[in-house]
């Protein structure tokens, strides 16, 4: 099996995504759980998007995973924009909003 | 170099890729790791913000609340460090700079402890 670096960076990059991916999952599904007695309805449809987010992220990590390897390993090249890190850190200040709203929003 | 223009035209942001040259990809990959180590950094903050009102800890209400809140805005601060150092470290790597600190490392460490600080007062003001 051809591989871009003997330290496995894409291997390893891709791990991380997954690790990422699997605490949103997580903390979708358990906040949803913690958060129902106040939140109700809301509460779900947020643990809900999350996980469905989650599930989403993961075939497209590892699509951009494979995507990436074959072209790092035929040209050495890296060609990943910052479209996802701007998507994924606009996400993530909207989810603390979200719960800035839960600690402090109407009853 | 016209290759380099038309690649730098399709990934954003184009004031990032237009400049500079292509760094070596395991730099970049790198990078990205640390942006997802911020990204779960503030997945915690979160949650622990979160969880301390959700679970009703029992410590003196107000004190749980400011703890909660401060831990969530430092989940802020942290997605926002992600985004912005992941931006920073890109543009010193393509250009061949010197690398930054994180700019909110200060911050982060002094607002953990702080929050730290307010539990431990909650729980000692219930004695």
């Amino acid at each position: 099996m051809a591989f871009f670096d003997q330290g496995l960076q894409p291997e390893r990059t891709l791990l991380a995504w997954k690790r990422t991916i699997l605490l949103l999952a997580v903390g979708s599904a358990v906040g949803a759980r913690l958060t129902f007695e106040e939140g109700g309805w809301i509460s779900v449809a947020v643990g809900v998007i999350g996980l469905v987010l989650a599930g989403v992220s993961y075939l497209a990590a590892i699509a951009r995973y494979k995507f990436s390897n074959k072209r790092l390993i035929e040209f050495q090249e890296f060609l990943s924009g910052g479209a996802i890190f701007a998507l994924v850190s606009f996400a993530m200040a909207t989810l603390t909003i979200l719960a800035f709203w839960y600690l402090v929003g109407p009853a | 170099m016209k290759r380099q223009v038309e690649l730098s035209r399709r990934r954003f942001p184009k004031s990032l890729y237009s400049k500079g040259s292509e760094p070596d990809p395991r730099f970049s990959l790198a990078n990205e790791r640390t942006f997802l180590s911020w990204i779960r950094t503030s997945l915690a903050l979160t949650a622990t913000g979160v969880a301390l009102e959700a679970l009703e800890v029992p410590i003196e209400p107000n004190f749980r609340l400011a703890a909660s809140l401060l831990f969530v805005a430092l989940a802020t601060l942290s997605a926002v460090q992600a985004w912005l150092g992941w931006l920073l470290t890109e543009k010193a790597i393509r250009n061949q700079e010197p690398l930054r600190g994180p700019m909110s490392g200060a911050a982060l460490t002094s607002g953990i402890l702080l929050g730290l600080m307010i539990i431990v007062l909650g729980f000692v003001w219930t004695l």
